[in-house]
């Protein structure tokens, strides 16, 4: 199925990891991330504004956007809070924040349990084949960062040692 | 134990006496659940668990799981792709029936309403990746918790009195679904749209609505304002949100979401190793294919405080199964050595969280194991060991609580 929206989508995500990367912690800084939704109006297929995300400086807890007091037919929620966890610093990060962050925030990559070096290989091998557009040559330093400062030693992450669950 | 799992076991009270003695020696993971990630807070929710902020991806804390019916303010929330509708306008929305039809259609949102017979299910809606940080390799992906589930009565329209309007064609072989959501990657990659597929032939159809209201409310834009393809026993991949194509297929879904993303094994233990996986000869079935394995979790006592010894409480939980619903629940005091039956709350339908519970009163200060195990209208029982799966997909461990007892004097 086609999907008719965002001819632009793939520069937006660029100029989305440019604003993290000088990201200033101060004020919300409302991103449009959509680059097509530059207008309150809606599409033939009902969708008026989509991908649309806001700072959340505090990192937890913020206001959101209060809910829309009119009748119209638009139902709509406001911006979608923003709370990137920054990445560790490193030979990489730059291009790690550029590219990973077309699709989705960088919290996402922290987020992971540390892996063996041959999975973060396989993570990057599959964002390419979802499409992220990751020229080749530069492949290599985005593996190397992941492996460096978010993988284990795959000895650490054998099944004949069971995992210590820290108790609460 | 594990030759029986995933049997059809007519009685589980069989099952259990070949265990011996009924210990296991088994060092389960820990299945504390009170996570300790930030909590986040966006539009027409209350602060959950804020696993990712873009795409979106919530955890419901677990003493939201002390009501049966989960609030839709505390309802997670999981997308792929980060273009997530902000706003939509319902006099230009219209759901599409296209593909493979006699009738091409178009339904505005009051048509839904106002031109289909309503009705209601209460339905469990879990992620297939839900508790994947039990997984041990750890795998990657969205490290849920339990949270990554909740039980709501969605109303709206059957899907298949829609499909009959638009009159497929016989040779259709599966019908696919697409909501609003979209990603920022290039048109044709995945990254751009996700969409799922069902088997024309599979029984589930008959069962499944496009649903226009979660509890009594409107949908929460976060679960797919204004309408969500509802899939009563199967895991959420498939319950696509802010529904808005439907397309009959002549050919097979070869798209990466059916086809690499969302495969557990073949096996009914939904288990495997990475030596299996290495050597290619893992066969695979789309998670949506199938029902959601049986589980059942403790909702009190959580430890967040500690027991008195000798105070009578009560052990409190949810089960629910893709297979007929809950048969029994069992639960151990004394880290699986002897089980009681549990009793069950109201039934408010097969595919619905089923509330337990059981008086306890611990004798002992010290450390307690707690277990709760699960048998579905099928016989199904939950697994007592630990599975694996690449994706860490369909986790349905027996869960171990682990509570402290006190002293009185």
């Amino acid at each position: 199925m086609e999907c008719r929206r965002n001819p632009d989508r793939f520069r937006g995500g660029v100029r989305v990891s440019q604003r993290f990367s000088r990201a200033i912690a101060a004020t919300v800084v409302f991103l449009t991330l959509d680059a097509a939704g530059d207008s309150a109006l809606a599409g033939p297929d009902g969708l008026s504004e989509a991908g649309v995300y806001a700072l959340d400086s505090s990192g937890l807890i913020a206001p959101v956007s209060p809910y829309p007091g009119n009748a119209t037919s638009t139902y709509s929620v406001g911006a979608y809070p923003l709370a990137p966890t920054p990445l560790v610093r490193g030979s990489g990060q730059e291009l790690v924040e550029s590219y990973c962050s077309i699709c989705h925030s960088v919290t996402l990559i922290g987020a992971q349990p540390r892996l063996p070096p041959e999975i973060w290989k396989k993570e990057v091998d599959k964002m390419i084949h979802l499409g992220a557009p990751i020229p080749t040559e530069m492949v290599g330093q985005i593996v190397d960062y992941l492996q460096k400062h978010y993988g284990s030693p795959q000895e650490g992450n054998s099944p004949s040692v069971p995992a210590p669950k820290p108790n609460p | 134990m594990t030759g029986l799992l995933g049997t059809a076991l007519p009685w589980p009270r069989e099952a259990h006496a070949q265990n011996g003695k009924g210990a296991s020696d088994l060092v389960l993971p820990d299945t504390h659940w009170n996570a300790a990630v930030p909590t986040g807070l966006v539009p027409q929710k209350l602060p959950l668990l804020r696993l990712s902020d873009r795409p979106i991806v919530l955890e419901t804390p677990r003493p939201f799981f002390e009501s049966l019916l989960t609030p839709n303010a505390a309802f997670f929330v999981r997308y792929h792709l980060d273009v997530i509708p902000n706003a939509i306008d319902l006099s230009q929305w219209r759901l599409s029936v296209r593909g493979n039809v006699s009738r091409p259609l178009e339904f505005s949102f009051s048509q839904i309403l106002s031109e289909f017979e309503p009705l209601s299910v209460v339905a469990v809606n879990q992620c297939t990746g839900n508790s994947r940080s039990r997984f041990f390799p750890r795998v990657p992906g969205t490290q849920w918790g339990n949270g990554g589930m909740g039980n709501a009565r969605w109303t709206g329209v059957r899907l298949m009195d829609l499909l009959d309007r638009a009159g497929l064609h016989s040779h259709t072989v599966a019908l696919r679904f697409q909501g609003l959501d979209s990603g920022r990657g290039a048109e044709g990659t995945p990254s751009h749209s996700y969409s799922k597929s069902l088997d024309v032939r599979d029984p589930i159809l008959q069962d499944c609505l496009i649903a226009y209201q979660m509890n009594g409310e409107p949908l929460p834009m976060l679960n797919g304002f204004p309408v969500r393809l509802i899939v009563p026993g199967r895991f959420s991949t498939c319950w696509i949100k802010h529904l808005s194509w439907i397309e009959a297929l002549t050919e097979p879904d070869q798209s990466h979401w059916m086809k690499n993303a969302y495969r557990i094994p073949k096996n009914p233990h939904r288990s495997t190793t990475p030596e299996e996986v290495a050597a290619g000869k893992l066969s695979t079935v789309p998670a949506s294919d199938v029902p959601m394995p049986v589980r059942s979790f403790f909702v009190q006592p959580d430890v967040s405080s500690k027991l008195v010894v000798h105070l009578p409480i009560e052990i409190k939980g949810i089960a629910f199964s893709g297979s007929g619903g809950i048969r029994q629940v069992e639960v151990s005091t004394d880290g699986g050595r002897s089980w009681r039956v549990a009793r069950l709350d109201s039934d408010l339908g097969p595919y619905s969280f089923r509330g337990w519970r059981l008086p306890w009163t611990p004798q002992r200060p010290g450390q307690v194991e707690l277990r709760c195990r699960a048998t579905d209208g099928k016989g199904n029982v939950q697994a007592t060991e630990p599975i694996w799966n690449p994706g860490g997909y369909a986790w349905n461990v027996v869960e171990t609580q682990t509570v402290f007892v006190g002293e009185s004097a």
